[in-house]
């Protein structure tokens, strides 16, 4: 119901918003043609507005109709400074470097995170406290394009060890080589880190303070009344309790993820959705912005998707239907 | 009215003394201030103009005239550095104190009045919960026709009023049954005059911890607007420097002065004004003291 919700309020604004805009998108591209010194007639304007499916002069609730059957067809425009690629096409040849890098931050930030933020929370003294939330809170503080910027300066540029930019050499071909994977993986590893040392700071403040919400809940204190060990009511009674609240911190910071994606990748050079955003809002490429906003609304809803289907595999309580 | 000045006043002092026991709030508290007044005082630590024609020469590591070195055409980085705290906590401070009236106002209202409002507000939040931030913030400012950091702040507001609305809605939603709450109805109170005179001086703690994360969240997405070049005219930010040296070859020319002050200056001021939250959330959360 929610994730409907949010699909069609992204469709109404992708919908709506150059349409707003003073002139149209295809107006401002034909004059920036003229400028160029390109002389267009009348025809060639015209098959400009088929091209890039906007017609201004039919009724609103046509064009929104047009617009969803284009949809339909998988048909997101065509690319301006791409031309004349299809913005479909750009997405889908982008769209897998970037859900390769995002889930394996996630994985390896959340999972490892969330061990850490368990077993924080079992060992509370003030001493271990003053210096653990203090480096946690600056760790996730960081930002993570400007983590990229500090590798990228120190590993890959002063000591050559790690590439500067690209998802992998030119010297390989691209298939299912070792050469390749194994350039792929070292092109990876970089912007991996930086989303992921960043995000991991924040699920390992979020399952502590829940930990330590959960720790102090009666059915652990009847478990150490039963002289249960300490490491046993961390492990399988708070523990498997706190993780819940997790997940839909993991849904809900994949937003945060994807948005911070687009800054690594920028800096990265990295051929994925982010930069392709970063490329389409300095070229101006409208169709290209408005497609990859789409994608993305459609990665998180998918990502809370597999979040909620998560908690209900874990939770009994918790029913989908 | 004067009940309302007492308690805001009480729960003032109670965060005052919190913030001084409690020194990771205190560390929080310095950093915070010392960057306030970094900007404040701009006019008077920058010896060089930080955009337009440059004299100096470029690509200077620092030294004694110029503190943080000088980019690509001879710019004072100190100079940079110091106007561009001045658009980081300008957005940053202005979006989070719009994020508190908007949040505070709809969410307390909403929670204590319930029914159908409720119901139809919090279906808005979820959806602007979900929707991505960053691309819808990117999306705005590339299609409206207006620039410049007010219109920055703006768009962050209408991207990220709804997580502290939902909060705040959460806790006048758990104080509606309470006793004193009944009582002020009983005695004939409006909901307005209920939601800011009953319930809010009771979270007042937990709104003033939501505006530390929305003034994290502006200074951030104000950065990465800025990053991205998508800054209006010659505005020099913490994320333009960055944008600057990411495209003028700072990273294979190795010059690491260019980059970190920005980048640091940014991870400081979150890092401070999250760990000033350490008081706020004593406040609110007792359970969280570390004994």
């Amino acid at each position: 119901m929610l994730l409907t919700g949010t699909f069609v309020a992204a469709l109404l604004i992708d919908f709506t918003l150059p349409r707003l805009m003073p002139g149209n998108p295809v107006q401002t591209e034909v004059t920036n043609l003229i400028a160029a010194g390109f002389t267009l007639s009348p025809e060639a304007i015209k098959g400009m507005y088929a091209l890039y499916g906007y017609n201004p002069n039919l009724p609103i609730y046509v064009q929104f109709y047009d617009y969803i059957v284009q949809l339909l067809h998988g048909n997101l425009g065509v690319s301006y400074i791409f031309f004349p690629q299809s913005v479909s096409y750009l997405i889908a040849q982008r769209l897998p470097w970037t859900i390769f890098l995002v889930s394996i931050a996630v994985a390896v930030s959340w999972i490892p995170g969330t061990f850490i933020g368990m077993f924080a929370a079992g060992k509370r003294n003030a001493k271990f406290d003053s210096i653990f939330t203090p480096l946690l809170n600056f760790i996730s503080s960081i930002p993570n394009f400007w983590l990229g910027f500090l590798f990228l300066i120190f590993f890959a540029a002063d000591l050559k060890i790690f590439p500067l930019f690209g998802a992998y050499s030119n010297t390989v071909t691209p298939g299912a080589n070792l050469a390749f994977i194994l350039s792929v993986l070292h092109h990876a590893i970089l912007p991996i880190l930086s989303l992921a040392i960043v995000a991991m700071g924040g699920y390992v403040i979020h399952m502590r303070n829940t930990m330590v919400g959960v720790m102090g809940d009666d059915f652990v204190l009847v478990a150490r009344a039963k002289g249960l060990s300490n490491r046993r009511i961390v492990r399988t009674y708070a523990g498997a309790n706190a993780l819940l609240p997790n997940i839909t911190m993991l849904a809900i910071s994949m937003g945060a993820v994807f948005g911070g994606n687009i800054l690594v990748e920028t800096i990265f050079t990295y051929p994925g959705i982010g930069y392709l955003s970063a490329v389409a809002v300095s070229g101006e490429d409208y169709s290209l912005i408005l497609g990859i906003f789409l994608i993305f609304t459609i990665a998180i809803l998918v990502a809370n998707l597999m979040a909620d289907l998560l908690y209900a595999w874990l939770d009994p309580r918790v029913s989908l239907i | 009215m004067g009940g309302t000045a007492m308690a805001l006043l009480y729960s003032f002092r109670s965060v005052m003394a919190v913030f001084w026991r409690n020194k990771k709030s205190l560390v929080g508290l310095i950093i915070v201030i010392t960057f306030v007044l970094i900007a404040v005082l701009a006019p008077y630590e920058s010896p060089y103009n930080p955009t337009g024609f440059s004299t100096g020469p470029a690509w200077q590591p620092p030294s004694l005239a110029h503190p943080m070195g000088t980019d690509y055409v001879g710019h004072d980085l100190w100079s940079q550095f110091v106007w561009g705290a001045r658009i980081s906590l300008e957005v940053g401070f202005l979006a989070g104190a719009m994020v508190q009236i908007l949040g505070n106002t709809l969410g307390i209202l909403s929670g204590y009045i319930g029914g159908k409002v409720d119901d139809g507000l919090m279906r808005i939040v979820d959806i602007f919960l979900t929707l991505p931030t960053l691309p819808l913030i990117i999306l705005l400012i590339v299609f409206l026709p207006f620039h410049g950091p007010l219109v920055v702040t703006l768009v962050i507001v209408i991207t990220s009023w709804a997580g502290h609305t939902r909060n705040m809605r959460a806790q006048s939603y758990s104080y509606r049954e309470r006793d004193f709450i009944l009582a002020a109805k009983a005695s004939g109170y409006g909901s307005l005059r209920i939601s800011f005179s009953e319930i809010f001086p009771n979270i007042l703690s937990l709104a003033m911890a939501g505006m530390m994360y929305s003034i994290v969240a502006a200074i951030g997405a104000e950065a990465a607007l800025d990053f991205l070049g998508l800054a209006s005219g010659n505005t020099v930010s913490w994320g333009t420097m960055l944008y600057w040296a990411q495209s003028e070859g700072a990273i294979i020319n190795g010059t690491w002065w260019w980059i970190v002050p920005p980048g640091l200056a940014l991870a400081l001021i979150g890092f401070g004004l999250v760990m000033m939250n350490y008081a706020f959330d004593e406040l609110f959360n007792p359970r969280l003291r570390v004994l």
